[in-house]
């Protein structure tokens, strides 16, 4: 039950700067709003997955979580990447550290700019904190219990996509 | 050193250039930091968009935005804010 409203709050705030944002700029800057895209995908399989315990779903999730830090961390998709999917989608674990690895360093990048004065959003970094340490706890829930879709670690997440969505509501909101 | 600008960065930078007041396009070029076969490529889709107009005095050609490419230039503005706080720079 908790799962199922996890999903679906998910789904719905990650929804929402697909459909406040201009759509005569999101046509043109794609590459910025694969951003959403990829948590949209990420809560669409996470309910999908709840629903039918398939774990190609399973996998799904995992991937597109890990594109979304991966598109956050470059602005664009890495080709290389592409190469190792394969894996990935075998492998579970595997995006989850690759998930891991961009979330770290997205943070890092976004502290660092913090720091150095640029018009870097509190909320942004404390939804990476979140998303690092759900990760984080994802990570210990499969080393210790072989449990994939932890709901303390799905709760974790879901409030640092809570945090991510912040700053387009306040920049819409400005008008 | 300054980074590589993107094309859609440089095509907001005219605009913003055109809606402080109407310029020709020496004065464009000028203060956008462009070739003029750039300025050519990106004057052609603005005029095509209708974001921009042609407007002659005497011998002058002056440019001069529209309100459709105010808007434009307005949730341009709002969606670089946006991405300015995820740490971007588009």
């Amino acid at each position: 039950m908790i799962e199922e409203v996890v999903g679906i709050i998910g789904l719905i705030f990650s929804l929402i700067p697909l459909v406040i944002l201009p759509l005569k700029i999101r046509t043109g800057m794609l590459k910025y709003f694969m951003l959403y895209i990829f948590l949209v995908l990420f809560y669409a399989f996470y309910i999908s997955y709840y629903f039918t315990g398939n774990n190609v779903l399973l996998a799904f999730l995992y991937v597109f979580q890990m594109l979304f830090f991966l598109n956050m961390y470059r602005s664009y998709l890495a080709k290389e990447l592409f190469l190792s999917l394969p894996a990935i989608f075998y492998v579970n674990d595997i995006a989850l550290i690759f998930s891991f690895y961009f979330a770290t360093f997205n943070l890092a990048e976004l502290l660092r700019n913090k720091i150095n004065k640029k018009n870097v959003s509190m909320m942004a970094v404390l939804s990476l904190i979140f998303f690092d340490v759900g990760i984080i706890f994802q990570m210990l829930r499969i080393l210790s219990s072989q449990d994939y879709f932890s709901t303390m670690a799905n709760g974790i997440f879901l409030i640092g996509t809570i945090f991510f969505i912040v700053p387009a509501l306040r920049v819409v909101r400005k008008g | 050193m300054r980074k590589n600008r993107s094309e859609s960065r440089i095509i907001f930078e005219i605009l913003a250039i055109i809606e402080k007041e109407e310029c020709t396009s020496s004065t464009i070029i000028r203060r956008a930091n462009i070739p003029y076969s750039k300025f050519k490529e990106i004057e052609e889709n603005l005029l095509e968009r209708e974001l921009i107009i042609k407007v002659s005095n005497g011998d002058k050609v002056f440019y001069s935005i529209t309100d459709h490419g105010r808007d434009l230039l307005r949730g341009w503005r709002k969606f670089k804010e946006l991405m300015e706080m995820y740490g971007f720079e588009p």
